[in-house]
C-alpha cells in the first residue's frame, strides 16, 4: 500500500479528519489517514462538553453557523443508526442579571438568522418549573429545542471504524514532517515514512496551521486556547435536565453545565489562551473557577463528588470562523479554525471537503456508494447494556463487562492502551478511577494486546 | 425478569463487615441469608493487602489480608449462607425490594431485612481536584496493591506518596514490591499520622521523608508523570504518584433510597447497632465509619445482629433515636445517631486537625452539657478516637439533636 499513490490523504484522525475519511471512502476514494497521535481522537476531540450542537448562536452567514446546521442533522441520523449514545435535553441560557436578560433578544434575533426557530423565551417561574435546583435568582431564559447531548468518543471512532471497512488505511504515529507538491503526486513525508497521493485534506486541528503553512506559507496561526471541564459523579445528574447555557456577554465568558449521556453532569469549559500545544493539563485556578461557577449555579453540587477533572485544547485562531480553504494549484484542502463545534459539524465539513476536492479536480469514481453495517456498543446510561442482564462486571462503577474490554481492544480501530479502553468502554472513567479494577482491566488490556502490564502502566503503549 | 425470591436477609457487600453479619445472622438467628458481591471474590480490601495484622480483635489471632478475608468467607459458607459473587444490586425500595443483576439473570429478592456493607474507596487526583497533566503512574493505594500483588506489576521507578496515615505507609512497602523507590510521603496536616513503630519500620530506617503543612499542587507530564510541585514550590523528580487514604464510603446504594447521609463522613446516619432511620435497613462496616481496621468493622458487625434479632422477632426498630452534630475541629462520629440503647457502645472521632492533649469534649443536648471528660492524649487527624457512650442514657428523645464539641486547653 505504501508505494501506490492514494487518491485522498487525510492529515489528523479526530473527529473532523475520520468523517471527511469516512466521507470519501464511502464514496470509493482510496484513502490514507495520517495521524500524529496512536489513536483516533486524542487531540482537541477527547476533551469536549459533548453537545450536538443547532448551532443557534453561532455567528449567522458564517462557514460555521452553515455547517452545523448541516451537520447536526446528518450526525443525528447517524449516531441513531450506529447506536451511538444520544439524548435529546434541549438546552437552556439562563440569564443571572437585568445585563443578561436584554441580552436573550439578541440571541433570540440570532437564532431566526441562524433559520433556527424552535426556541422559547421563558420568565424566572418557568425557569424553576423546568430546573428546579438551579440557584434562585434567575431572571428568564431561552428554552431551545433541537440540543442534543452525545457520546463525543465512539463518535470518531465509529467515523474511522466505517472508513476502514470502506479501505481507508490508517497510519498513526506518524507525524508530517516536510510536503512536496509534485506536478500530480504529493509526497507527505513523515515520521513512519512517506505517503504519496494526489490530494492533501488538512484536517490537523492544533497543528492545522503548521501543515498549512508546509503548502501557502504562513496565512494563520493556531493559539491553543485550553478548557478546563469538572465531571460530577452520578447523584448530580439528577439535579438538571437540559444542558444549561450563559448568556454570551462581550468581555466574560460563562460556563455550562451539561448532562452526560454516560450519566453524569459536566461543568465547563474555561476559555484560556495558552502558547504551548501541549498545554493539556488542568490548573488550580482554572479548576477553582469551575468549580465556583457549578456551585453559583447550582448550589446542591457542593455537596456532591467529584469524578474526573481534565482540560482540552481548541484550535482558535485569528479569526472565529472557520478557516476554510482551496488550493487547486496544490490540489490541497485546508479545513482549519475548527474551534469547538467540530463534533457537530464532522458530517458537514466531510461533505464539504468532498465537494471542494471535486471542484480541484478530484475524479468522481466509477463504483457505487458503499454501504456500512457498523453498530457501536451501547456505552449511554439510558441504553440497555451486557451488565443489564447480570453479565459480571469488571469496572463496577461504570459497570463495564470483561466481553465489551475485550471487544474493544480486538474491533478494528481498537483500543492499543488503557485511554483507548476509556474513550471505548467507559471503564476506568467512573467515580473510583481505577481503585477497584484497574488491576483487572489492566490484565485484559494486556492479553488482547500482548502488551505487557507494565508498558500499559507506563504510557508506552 | 425472573421470579419474586423472598428471604430474611440480603447483605450487600462481602468485606469484613458483610461476611461477619451475614455469618451470624445465619448461625445465631437461623435467618435465611443472602450475601451480594459485586465483585468476583469475597473479602473485600484484605483481599489485596498483603500484610499481617489482620483478625487480631474478632477472631484473636494474626493473620495476613488474604488468609482473614478466606477464612471469614469459609465460615460464611460453613454456616449456609448463600454467597453470590458478581453480582450488583441495582436498585431497591423502602419496602426492601430489591432489584439484582448477577451470574447472567436479572432478579428480584424481596427481603425483611437490607444490611448495606458497601465499604470504603480512597478519593481518586480527580476526586481530590489535584491539578496538571494525566500523565500515566498515578494510582490510589488500592489500585497500586491490586497491580503489584495480583499482577506482579513493575509501577515506576521514583514515587511521592500523598498522605501520613498507616494506609500511606503500607503503601512504601507495595511500592517496593513493585520495583519503585519511595522519595517522599506528603501530608496537609502539621504531623504524620501514624505510630511511632510502624513510622520508623517504614520511612524512617530508609530515610523517607514525611514532608507536612503541604500537598500537591500540580502533577507533571503529559504521556508519563515526569515529576509534582508542591504547595510550597518544592518541586520533586518522581514517575509515581500514590493518592492514599481520604476514604469515601460506597454510599451509592443509600442515597438511592434517600437514608439520610452524614455531612462530615458522606456516610448514611446509623445507630452503633447500624440501624438507619428506614426500618429494616442497616448499615455497618466502613460504609459507615471510614476508614478503620477490618476486624473493628467485623466487631460492629456483631452489633447489627443483636438489633437484627429484634427486628425479625419482633418488628422492634428504634424510632426514637437523634442524630449526632458535631463542631469544628470534629469531622464526624460514629454512630451518628444515638438512642438510650447505645450507652455500652464506644464512640468513634475524628478531627480535620490535630488537638493537643488535655482537650475538653462536651456533649450536649439542647444546650444542656450532658457529659463532659478531659481527653489526655493527642487526637490525631485521619484516626479515630474513642469516646465511650454512657451518657447516652441520658440523652432524651424529644429535645433534639446531640451535639458534641472538642475544646483545646491550650
Amino acid at each position: 500500500m505504501r508505494d501506490l499513490v492514494s487518491d485522498v490523504a487525510v492529515i489528523g484522525a479526530g473527529v473532523v479528519g475520520t468523517a471527511v475519511a469516512r466521507e470519501l471512502a464511502r464514496r470509493g476514494y482510496s484513502v490514507n489517514i495520517i495521524e500524529a497521535g496512536n489513536d483516533v481522537g486524542t487531540g482537541t476531540s477527547k476533551a469536549n462538553t459533548a453537545i450536538l450542537h443547532t448551532g443557534f448562536d453561532a455567528t449567522p452567514n458564517t462557514n460555521e453557523s452553515r455547517l452545523v446546521r448541516q451537520g447536526h442533522d446528518l450526525l443525528l441520523e447517524y449516531a441513531t443508526v450506529t447506536g451511538i449514545a444520544i439524548e435529546q435535553t434541549n438546552a437552556l441560557m439562563v440569564a443571572w442579571n437585568d445585563d443578561q436578560l436584554s441580552q436573550l433578544n439578541a440571541v433570540a434575533e440570532k437564532s431566526l438568522q441562524n433559520g433556527h426557530r424552535d426556541f422559547s423565551q421563558i420568565d424566572a417561574s418557568e425557569v424553576v418549573r423546568l430546573e428546579p435546583h438551579l440557584a434562585d435568582n434567575a431572571l428568564g431564559g431561552l428554552l431551545i429545542s433541537g440540543e442534543y447531548i452525545i457520546d463525543p468518543w465512539s463518535v470518531p471512532i465509529a467515523f474511522a471504524r466505517d472508513a476502514s471497512s470502506f479501505g481507508a488505511v490508517f497510519r498513526f504515529k506518524s507525524e508530517v514532517l516536510s510536503i512536496d507538491v509534485g506536478n500530480e503526486v504529493t509526497t507527505i513525508d513523515t515520521s513512519s515514512g512517506p505517503v504519496k497521493t494526489h490530494f492533501v485534506v488538512n484536517a490537523a486541528g492544533l497543528a492545522g496551521a503548521k501543515i498549512d503553512e508546509m503548502f501557502t506559507g504562513n496565512r494563520f496561526t493556531v493559539t491553543p486556547r485550553r478548557g478546563e471541564l469538572i465531571v460530577f459523579d452520578k447523584f448530580a445528574r439528577t439535579l438538571v435536565s437540559h444542558i444549561i447555557l450563559p448568556v454570551p456577554q462581550k468581555h466574560t465568558k460563562g460556563v455550562l453545565l451539561t448532562p452526560t449521556v454516560f450519566g453524569n453532569l459536566m461543568v465547563g469549559p474555561t476559555a484560556d489562551d495558552v502558547e504551548d500545544l501541549t498545554a493539556t493539563g488542568s490548573t488550580q485556578d482554572g479548576v477553582a473557577r469551575v468549580l465556583a461557577a457549578a456551585h453559583r449555579i447550582i448550589p446542591a453540587l457542593r455537596n456532591e463528588e467529584i469524578t474526573a477533572v481534565y482540560a482540552g485544547l481548541r484550535a482558535a485562531t485569528e479569526e472565529s470562523d472557520y478557516r476554510l480553504f482551496t488550493e487547486q494549484q496544490c490540489r490541497y484542502i485546508c479545513l482549519g479554525g475548527i474551534r469547538s463545534t467540530g463534533l457537530s459539524a464532522s458530517m458537514a465539513l466531510a461533505n464539504e471537503a468532498c465537494q471542494r476536492l471535486i471542484d480541484c479536480g478530484l475524479q468522481i469514481p466509477t463504483q457505487s456508494e458503499k454501504v456500512s453495517t457498523l453498530k457501536m456498543p451501547p456505552l449511554g446510561e439510558m441504553q440497555h447494556r451486557p451488565a443489564d442482564d447480570g453479565q459480571a462486571c469488571v469496572c463496577m462503577c461504570e459497570r463495564v463487562t470483561a466481553t465489551e474490554i475485550t471487544n474493544a481492544c480486538n474491533e478494528p480501530i481498537g483500543a492499543i492502551n488503557l485511554e483507548g479502553v476509556r474513550r471505548r468502554t467507559r471503564a476506568l472513567n467512573g467515580k473510583c478511577q481505577g481503585f477497584y479494577c484497574l488491576a483487572n482491566v489492566c490484565e485484559l488490556v494486556s492479553q488482547a494486546n500482548a502488551i505487557p502490564v507494565d508498558d500499559l502502566l507506563s504510557g508506552k503503549s | 425478569m425472573s421470579e419474586k425470591q423472598n428471604l430474611d436477609v440480603l447483605v450487600v457487600g462481602g468485606g469484613p463487615a458483610g461476611l461477619t453479619c451475614a455469618t451470624k445472622t445465619k448461625s445465631q438467628l437461623n435467618a435465611s441469608t443472602l450475601l451480594a458481591e459485586r465483585a468476583e471474590y469475597f473479602g473485600g480490601t484484605p483481599q489485596s493487602t498483603y500484610h499481617l495484622g489482620f483478625g487480631v480483635r474478632d477472631l484473636h489471632r494474626v493473620m495476613t489480608g488474604p488468609n482473614y478475608a478466606d477464612k471469614l468467607e469459609q465460615r460464611a459458607r460453613n454456616q449456609g449462607v448463600v454467597l453470590k459473587a458478581n453480582t450488583t444490586v441495582l436498585n431497591w425500595t423502602p419496602q426492601l425490594l430489591v432489584d439484582l443483576a448477577g451470574e447472567n439473570a436479572r432478579y428480584e429478592v424481596q427481603a425483611r431485612a437490607i444490611v448495606l456493607a458497601t465499604g470504603v474507596r480512597e478519593r481518586s487526583r480527580h476526586a481530590r481536584l489535584v491539578p496538571g497533566d494525566r500523565g500515566a503512574g498515578v494510582y490510589t493505594t488500592g489500585a497500586l496493591q491490586r497491580l503489584v500483588y495480583q499482577l506482579g506489576a513493575k509501577v515506576g521507578k521514583r514515587a511521592v506518596v500523598v498522605g501520613a496515615e498507616h494506609v500511606s505507609f503500607t503503601a512504601i512497602t507495595t511500592l517496593k514490591h513493585g520495583g519503585c523507590q519511595t522519595v517522599a510521603l506528603i501530608t496537609s496536616d502539621e504531623r504524620d499520622q501514624t505510630f511511632f513503630p510502624l513510622r520508623w519500620f517504614f520511612a524512617s530506617r530508609r530515610r523517607i521523608p514525611v514532608l507536612v503543612n503541604d500537598g500537591i499542587a500540580m502533577i507533571h507530564g503529559t504521556q508519563h508523570v515526569t515529576g509534582v510541585t508542591l504547595n510550597s514550590g518544592k518541586h520533586i523528580e518522581c514517575d509515581t504518584v500514590v493518592f492514599s487514604g481520604d476514604w469515601i464510603p460506597e454510599n451509592e446504594l443509600a442515597r438511592k433510597t434517600n437514608l439520610d447521609i452524614c455531612a462530615g463522613s458522606r456516610a448514611p446516619e446509623v445507630d452503633s447497632f447500624g440501624r438507619t432511620r428506614q426500618p429494616g435497613v442497616f448499615a455497618i462496616g466502613n460504609a459507615v465509619h471510614p476508614a478503620e481496621a477490618s476486624d473493628l468493622c467485623a466487631l460492629n458487625a456483631h452489633r447489627a445482629v443483636d438489633a437484627m434479632r429484634s427486628w425479625l422477632n419482633d418488628g422492634e426498630w428504634s424510632n426514637n433515636a437523634v442524630a449526632v452534630r458535631v463542631q469544628s475541629p470534629l469531622l464526624h462520629t460514629w454512630p451518628s445517631l444515638v438512642t438510650r440503647d447505645d450507652a455500652n457502645a464506644r464512640m468513634l472521632l475524628r478531627v480535620s486537625k490535630f488537638v493537643e492533649p488535655h482537650s475538653r469534649i462536651t456533649v450536649l443536648q439542647a444546650g444542656k452539657t450532658i457529659y463532659s471528660t478531659n481527653h489526655r492524649r493527642t487526637i490525631v487527624t485521619n484516626r479515630s478516637f474513642t469516646l465511650p457512650m454512657r451518657w447516652a442514657n441520658q440523652v432524651d428523645p424529644t429535645l433534639g439533636d446531640v451535639e458534641i464539641a472538642v475544646t483545646s486547653s491550650v
